[in-house]
């Protein structure tokens, strides 16, 4: 028990650490990698609420996914690190104080609402099998059927888009392209071998 | 519903003492095959090609491998000028842990086969298989910081690509075992090896078996998919600004991988522990297939000429992909009428 | 249920004594020279005898985007699709008409993606 409350210390600290990272870093890729340890210091979390299966699709789809996106992305923009520009960013800035604000004292409402009462519990009693892969079929079959057929037509959605704006982009690739930077284009490092 | 989970032994546990002990004893032992399996490639790729292969060091050059780590060892650290030093240690510490860690994956044998309450294996939850996929996905930052770090256009592009195709053969291999899951009814590895008692899943799941190893090949870089290092054309891929033992830890972390690898397809496809003799004699059987998948991948080493980078992403998207996607829906309907 | 994930833990703890012994032991073993007086040669990035150019940032393909982009849709699809998996004979025909109409979805989003080209490396 004691064990396990050290592990949780540790994950929270690194997961508040890693989300800290993400604002404070300059460097993109920097905040890629740190949201990325944050991603798997969640799953640490889940595990330890006895939610097997998000830990491990926490990771695989978060940490192993997503993050790959976005480390695509910044190496497509170049990793430049230099702050927004533009009146859109300048507003951005300004703005942003209020919306954290805004949002921690959402946060803390919510939770000093629940009269913290379940802190000293053991929280809600576990059936068997909680959190494992077989319950959550389970519920993907029958309470949230309807979520998970509508996962597929949303996962359509963001394949069609993708393709779509990836097309968009790839005109505007061949304007800038000739000499500005040291040979990147469309098809990485394929000549040269026949 | 409740009669599904009855697989209910996922939430089995020795005491403390007896975890952390088995976990040394498999550490130990998959540790001894990394170098076997350095020096059988060696070794039996040199026969295959009418050469010896080395056989200097020790007796038929069986010190080899011992040399080389020693020679990696006594080399300067450096990094170059443009590269960030410290990123560039942790990329290769991130690769080996990941694959050390899969390794408690693998189940040599059942709970109490060797006597005592004692599974011969490192964990056997109910994530089962998706826990390889979850240390499979970290170490893909490995080689992608490794290239990164290094501030050469070389490692770069070597890394980029190691990614892109980890990421275009880790959707195949993941719908390849649908079939087997859903055969098996469960995640867990041992229930998977238990369910194949009767008829090894390489029977019925010929197709998912040839989709996960084509994808298991991919993945752990071997050739004929070893583009992100192919030296032809990018030095050395990722690893060209790496020397020393750094160096030696990425071979070493793709050589456990490749333990991993055949240690599941074994698992998955090869009935685990099951074969003639005694029960007693599983774990033996299950080393005996990983060398025999082992074995295979030596061979295609020595077989097959290096793809195309073109030709190796239509082969996981437009190849691999709709076959194991075809597999798992066949797979479906006939678990279902049958 | 925790407890059973101890193993884990120790192979974790196991894989990272062997990372840090293995990155640095080169220091402890090998020649010692100041990381901060390199030679200009041995300093530079590696290059096929023409001067390094390399910059600080590199720019990428779209392609990459592309890819990753679709990976994180199948991997997503694997995800959804295991659970139901491990459940299929339970529930029978029920779902495996549930699984053929997830599968369909996707891959007529597959089908899109083909006939635009997206699959194919430029």
């Amino acid at each position: 028990m004691l064990f396990e409350q050290i592990l949780f210390f540790l994950a929270a600290i690194a997961a508040l650490a890693g989300a800290l990272g993400v604002v404070i870093l300059r460097n993109p890729f920097y905040s890629v990698l740190a949201l990325a340890s944050h991603l798997i210091a969640l799953a640490v979390l889940f595990l330890l609420l006895r939610a097997e299966f998000i830990a491990a699709a926490q990771i695989v789809v978060y940490a192993g996914a997503v993050m790959v996106l976005y480390l695509f992305v910044v190496a497509y923009v170049g990793g430049i690190d230099e702050p927004p520009k533009g009146e859109a960013g300048a507003a951005a800035t300004q703005l942003a104080p209020v919306f954290g604000a805004a949002i921690a004292i959402e946060i803390t409402i919510a939770v000093v609402g629940t009269g913290l009462a379940a802190i000293d519990t053991q929280g809600a009693k576990l059936e068997s099998g909680f959190g494992s892969p077989g319950q959550i079929g389970e519920q993907l079959l029958t309470k949230f059927l309807i979520p998970f057929e509508a996962a597929s037509f949303l996962l359509l959605v963001a394949a069609v888009g993708a393709v779509v704006l990836a097309r968009r982009r790839r005109g505007l690739e061949h304007l800038d392209e000739p000499g500005s930077e040291p040979g990147p284009d469309s098809r990485p490092a394929m000549e040269g071998h026949a | 519903m409740g009669s599904a989970l009855v697989f209910a032994d996922v939430n089995f546990a020795e005491g403390a003492g007896v975890q952390i002990l088995k976990s040394l004893i498999i550490f130990a032992v998959v540790l001894q095959i990394v170098p076997i399996i350095l020096m059988a490639d060696r070794k039996v790729m040199g026969r295959m090609q009418s050469r010896y292969g080395p056989n200097r060091v020790g007796p038929y050059g069986s010190m080899q491998p011992i040399a080389d780590v020693l020679k990696l060892l006594s080399k300067e650290q450096f990094t170059p000028r443009s590269a960030v030093p410290w990123m560039m240690a942790l990329a290769p510490m991130i690769s080996i842990t990941a694959a050390v860690a899969t390794i408690a994956i693998i189940p040599f044998g059942d709970r109490g086969m060797w006597g005592g309450d004692v599974g011969l294996y490192g964990i056997d939850v109910s994530i089962g298989i998706l826990y390889a996929f979850a240390f499979g996905a970290l170490s893909f930052y490995g080689p992608l910081l490794g290239g990164w770090s290094s501030g050469s256009k070389y490692s770069f592009l070597g890394s980029m690509r190691a990614a892109a195709q980890l990421i275009s053969f880790e959707v195949a291999m993941g719908l390849s075992l649908l079939g087997v899951i859903m055969s098996a009814g469960t995640l867990s590895l041992v229930g998977i090896v238990d369910q194949q008692a009767g008829m090894w899943f390489v029977v019925p799941q010929i197709v998912g078996f040839i989709v996960f190893v084509v994808a298991g090949f991919a993945e752990t870089n071997r050739v004929p998919f070893d583009l992100p290092e192919a030296e032809s054309e990018l030095v050395q891929g990722y690893l060209t600004e790496y020397g020393g033992m750094r160096f030696g830890t990425y071979f070493m972390a793709e050589y456990v991988n490749i333990i991993t690898i055949s240690a599941l397809v074994t698992t998955l496809f090869l009935g685990g522990w099951h074969g003639p003799g005694p029960d007693a004699l599983g774990p033996l059987w299950v080393i005996l297939k990983m060398f025999a998948v082992l074995f295979l991948f030596v061979w295609v080493r020595a077989t097959m000429p290096r793809l195309r980078y073109d030709q190796l992403m239509s082969l996981g998207w437009k190849v691999l992909l709709p076959l194991a996607t075809l597999n798992a829906l066949v797979t479906a309907i006939l678990v279902v009428v049958t | 249920m925790l407890k059973s994930y101890l193993p884990a833990l120790v192979f974790v703890g196991l894989g990272t004594a062997l990372a840090v012994a293995f990155v640095s032991l080169n220091s402890v073993l090998g020649p010692n020279k100041a990381q901060g007086n390199l030679s200009r040669a041995k300093g530079d990035p590696y290059e096929c005898g023409l001067p390094s150019e390399v910059k600080g940032n590199f720019r990428f393909g779209i392609s990459f985007y592309l890819i990753a982009m679709l990976f994180i849709l199948f991997d997503i699809e694997v995800i959804f699709l295991y659970p139901v998996a491990v459940q299929l004979e339970a529930f029978g025909a029920f779902a495996l008409v549930e699984t053929i109409v997830f599968v369909a979805l996707l891959f007529v989003a597959f089908a899109f993606v083909w006939r635009r080209g997206a699959l194919d490396w430029k």
